[in-house]
């Protein structure tokens, strides 16, 4: 054999040769390979709409209140003010719904009939309906801070309520926040810095009073 | 004239002899034998994977559904098994080779997220556990061969392992070696899920495509 004939027949083998390596190789796979597939599928369920007073962790404050500033006995009807919301008694609204929409609101826990009371004898209204100077309660959201609480969460579309005044029968409950259509759902909101004014009536008796009050999310 | 009585018995012998001769020519002609050797190939199978029900049968659209959770503000785990009495996953070994692993990874590859169409969260996060990972853990799981003769010798379950998005991308689930049986199935059930989700995912039904390989 020629050294030209030698040579190309080297050449003719080694093409033989890739060419049955390269068809081989996916036979091979075909032979040592197998899959089949399955579909893994889990469900978050919605959370509910809440509310709750927490300190500074987040964590829930067992016996939330709000201290009035003190006045001293009066012959004439005069104003106590406290604030709804501070940095450790914090309003949380928490939406873990899918359900972009809520209201925020407050009322007396007693009910339109609730008063102010020393635990005895004394009491005066929060939501007198024949005078402001006979006792009423004016709450004011409007100056209030809302902070949204977690990563990607904002205060689009919640707005503050604005200023009003508790009246037996016409204003039983007060608006806080109301969360429109384009709210976050999966969000927690931090509220604070609401205002609060009681008329106190003239003469009212020295003593310690409390009303309770309930705030609630729907 | 009447014949001879002699002469009708030479006849008769001689009408006799070539009948009785005949007969055994007939016989020489048509009997014979001869032997052969009867030859029988069995081919070796292919290595395969399947999700089976309890008879056996092939599951069209095996599935697996982990526990359910609700909106939570804070990481928490869905869990699952993978595995169970109505979908096992069966290894057929019909080769005449011993070693083979089994493993599972998505089908969509690296980065595959769980999704509702809507929203997603990983599966294999590099950004802490607490941003969606998946949990294999096959040392729960129970092997069980099928046939007789076929034993789980130098069959294992894989080691616990968890995704993480292009350092493991697969997750090794059983494996044979030295030593196992060749010609023989084995159904694996009790796989343990966990899947970490973030923490505020959103409400939804979420899916993820995965893919068992036997090699």
């Amino acid at each position: 054999m020629s050294k030209t004939a030698n040579k190309g027949f080297r050449k003719n083998f080694l093409f033989i040769i890739l060419i049955v390596a390269f068809v081989s190789l996916p036979l091979a796979t075909m032979v040592f390979a197998d899959t089949t597939s399955t579909q893994f599928s889990h469900q978050i369920t919605e959370g509910i709409l809440s509310v709750d007073i927490v300190d500074g962790a987040g964590n829930t404050v067992v016996s939330p209140s709000v201290g009035f500033s003190s006045v001293s006995y009066s012959f004439v009807a005069q104003n106590t003010t406290g604030t709804l919301g501070t940095a450790s008694e914090k309003i949380r609204v928490t939406n873990a719904t899918t359900t972009a929409a809520w209201s925020l609101n407050i009322a007396a826990t007693g009910g339109v009939s609730a008063v102010w009371s020393d635990g005895g004898t004394n009491t005066h209204p929060y939501n007198d309906v024949t005078s402001a100077d006979n006792g009423r309660l004016t709450v004011d959201p409007s100056g209030a801070t809302l902070a949204a609480v977690d990563v990607g969460c904002t205060t689009t579309d919640i707005t503050k309520g604005t200023a009003d005044t508790f009246i037996s029968g016409t204003v039983n409950s007060i608006d806080l926040l109301t969360a429109g259509a384009l709210a976050g759902t999966g969000c927690r909101w931090d509220l604070t810095g609401v205002s609060l004014t009681q008329r106190i009536p003239a003469l009212q008796e020295v003593a310690t009073y409390t009303l309770g009050m309930t705030l609630t999310a729907l | 004239m009447k014949r001879p009585k002699n002469l009708r018995k030479s006849l008769s012998v001689v009408l006799i002899v070539p009948l009785f001769l005949s007969f055994i020519l007939v016989q020489l002609v048509l009997a014979d034998t001869t032997q052969t050797t009867l030859n029988q190939l069995i081919n070796a199978g292919t290595l395969a994977i399947d999700i089976v029900d309890g008879t056996g049968t092939s599951v069209v659209s095996p599935s697996v559904a982990f526990g359910a959770v609700t909106f939570s503000f804070d990481p928490q785990d869905a869990t699952g098994t993978l595995g169970t009495a109505s979908e096992k996953i069966r290894l057929s070994n019909p080769t005449t080779t011993v070693a083979w692993n089994v493993s599972m990874a998505a089908t969509g590859g690296p980065g595959t997220t769980w999704t509702t169409g809507t929203y997603t969260y990983p599966f294999d996060s590099t950004g802490g556990a607490d941003t969606g990972r998946l949990t294999v853990n096959p040392t729960t799981g129970t092997i069980t061969p099928i046939g007789a003769g076929c034993t789980n010798t130098s069959v294992s379950l894989g080691a616990s392992g968890f995704f993480l998005n292009a350092t493991t991308n697969s997750i090794d689930i059983m494996a044979a070696t030295t030593g196992a049986d060749i010609g023989c199935r084995w159904d694996l059930t009790g796989v343990s899920l966990t899947q970490r989700i973030p923490a505020g995912q959103q409400a939804g039904s979420y899916t993820l495509g995965m893919t068992i390989t036997a090699l």
